[in-house]
């Protein structure tokens, strides 16, 4: 359980996190939203204690930081993916985390297993890619098996292979009842990830939400091509839904895809196609964060 | 959380850059014996009546401020190491209490530099003399080679720098910077206090770090750059002022400070 209230944190007079307040409950990953500069890795770093925030709190199970006796345990967090000193090997890098909390060499061996770094376990960081310095970084969260995790950008730098997997992780550590908290900036990867959102920008709270109700207020409609159009939409209107002829089809609202199936079925019109319009959560992302993007692009 | 020291001490061995040091304090090493011997063949090697005019540097002083400068850039690296790097993060997530990680790097560096420079010290002192055996060679059998004492203070003195380099390397958070202040410290603030006119120039030459070892076991430094107006206990205090005050300054910024 992570409780995030009224925080805030000014870094010379510019607010990198202005009043914010949610909470991140266990049992689900959520996701952690908002353009670069939103205020994301500040939270993060305010939650660990590596920062004192000017105002208001930041709590692990009704803790903070700080006051956690054994952290490694309770939190497993991963910030920068270049936390590893260059020349000390990834068991090295685990094995000293490790002694603080007086974690044996064989925990460290199962968790570089877990991340598939075995066999990289005696090589130095320095020479291993940033997608081989991610799951180093992983390991390291996971070390002490701790029942809340901060994974501050996790798939920067994974190849697919790597995505899927961080994915299906973080899903199996939420299942198992953890607390899972995980930033991005890119709405695709969260919209398969995560069961919650929330979104930041500028250091403030744009919205707290679940993905299917932020895809609900996004809703653009269902896309039906059929063999009979017209006849179709007088059907479905009478059947609750809105509907606007659009060249090559009908797009209706308020309706779920099943009834609309359904409907055609029942009346023998054949349906060429079905498609919902995934107010995809990526325009749903741009649009509520459109006005609290810092470092826009110059086109 | 008793594991911090195992933790700090895994971390110095498990970087190349610490047996850098320790390779570089070894080679040290052998040049004063190099030395040594040298003044022993040299003797040898003499007529008998100018025997008695040979000099030679005496090696544990001259190799005091390599010592100090290595071993002070160990402890830069201890903690503005972690900072350039951003390894500070992980070490504070895994030990939340900032006082803690501060004694932690403060016993591991001094452990480390006390053993190396005893090392350094003892293998250029007890060697040499071993090697120059008794033949009366200025510098090399003189009274203060045989001082026990003294071997300590100068160890002691290395001590001193690696933590005064742990201290500036925490306040200003930069390797490079804090090895800047550590050589400034070490090599170039006595060359300008040596060109300062008495009784000045006595006071701040008896000041500097490498006057303060044989001060502060009562000895004098002759035919020295180094001054020796301070009574014992006075360049004792002053040397282990060099760590605290430093130390006492860089634990207060380490505890309050935003990391990264």
């Amino acid at each position: 359980m992570i409780e995030i209230r009224d925080l805030t944190k000014r870094y010379g007079g510019r607010y990198a996190v202005d009043g914010l307040s949610f909470t991140v409950t266990p049992g689900a990953v959520t996701g952690f939203l908002g353009p670069n500069g939103a205020g994301k890795s500040t939270t993060m770093r305010l939650l660990l204690g590596l920062a004192t925030p000017d105002r208001g709190t930041a709590l692990i199970d009704g803790h903070t930081y700080a006051e956690l006796r054994r952290p490694l345990h309770r939190v497993g967090a991963l910030l920068d993916p270049d936390v590893a000193h260059r020349g000390r090997t990834a068991r090295d890098h685990l094995r000293c985390l490790a002694r603080t909390h007086r974690i044996g060499d064989r925990r460290v061996a199962a968790v570089l297993a877990q991340v598939g770094l075995a066999s990289a376990a005696r090589r130095r960081v320095g020479g291993f890619s940033l997608g081989m310095k991610q799951r180093l970084g992983i390991a390291a969260a996971l070390l002490g098996d701790p029942g809340v995790l901060l994974l501050d950008e996790p798939v920067n730098g994974l190849d697919p292979d790597g995505v899927r997997w961080i994915r299906d992780l973080l899903r199996s550590l939420a299942a198992e009842g953890r607390t899972v908290l995980v930033s991005s900036h890119l709405m695709s990867e969260m919209e398969r990830t995560a069961d919650r959102l929330v979104i930041v920008g500028r250091g403030r709270l744009v919205a707290d939400t679940s993905v299917p109700d932020l895809v609900a207020r996004f809703d653009r409609g269902v896309h039906v091509r059929s063999g009979r159009d017209d006849a179709l939409a007088d059907l479905l209107r009478t059947a609750g839904g809105a509907v606007t002829a659009e060249p090559g089809g009908l797009v209706v609202t308020g309706l779920p895809d099943t009834a609309i199936g359904d409907v055609a079925a029942h009346h023998a019109i054949p349906l060429y196609g079905v498609n919902r319009r995934h107010a995809s959560l990526e325009e749903a992302y741009l649009a509520l964060t459109a006005g609290t993007v810092d470092y826009r692009s110059g086109t | 959380m008793t594991g911090i020291l195992p933790a700090e001490w895994l971390k110095l061995r498990s970087v190349r850059s610490t047996w850098y040091v320790v390779g570089v304090v070894a080679l040290v090493t052998a040049g004063a014996l190099l030395l040594s011997w040298y003044g022993a063949h040299l003797w040898d090697t003499l007529p008998a009546e100018r025997r008695a005019h040979l000099a030679v540097a005496p090696p544990t002083p001259l190799i005091e401020p390599v010592l100090e400068i290595c071993l002070g850039v160990l402890g830069v690296l201890t903690l503005a190491g972690e900072h350039g790097r951003g390894t500070i993060a992980a070490t504070l997530t895994a030990v939340p209490r900032r006082g803690t990680v501060f004694a932690a790097k403060t016993v591991v560096t001094a452990g480390v530099a006390l053993i190396v420079g005893l090392a350094a010290v003892v293998g250029t002192s007890l060697g040499g003399r071993a090697l120059v055996g008794d033949r009366p060679i200025a510098g090399l059998t003189d009274a203060a080679t045989r001082s026990t004492p003294l071997l300590f203070a100068y160890a002691g003195s290395v001590v001193v720098a690696a933590l005064l380099g742990l201290a500036v390397g925490a306040i200003l958070r930069s390797t490079v910077g804090a090895i800047v202040c550590l050589v400034g410290i070490v090599y170039v603030v006595p060359m300008v206090v040596w060109h300062l006119p008495d009784p000045v120039g006595r006071w701040a030459s008896s000041l500097v770090l490498d006057a303060l070892p044989q001060q502060a076991v009562g000895l004098h430094n002759e035919h020295s750059v180094y001054g020796d107006a301070l009574p014992a206990p006075v360049a004792l205090a002053v040397l282990a002022a060099y760590a605290v005050v430093p130390l006492t300054v860089a634990a207060v910024l380490f505890r309050r400070r935003d990391v990264g």
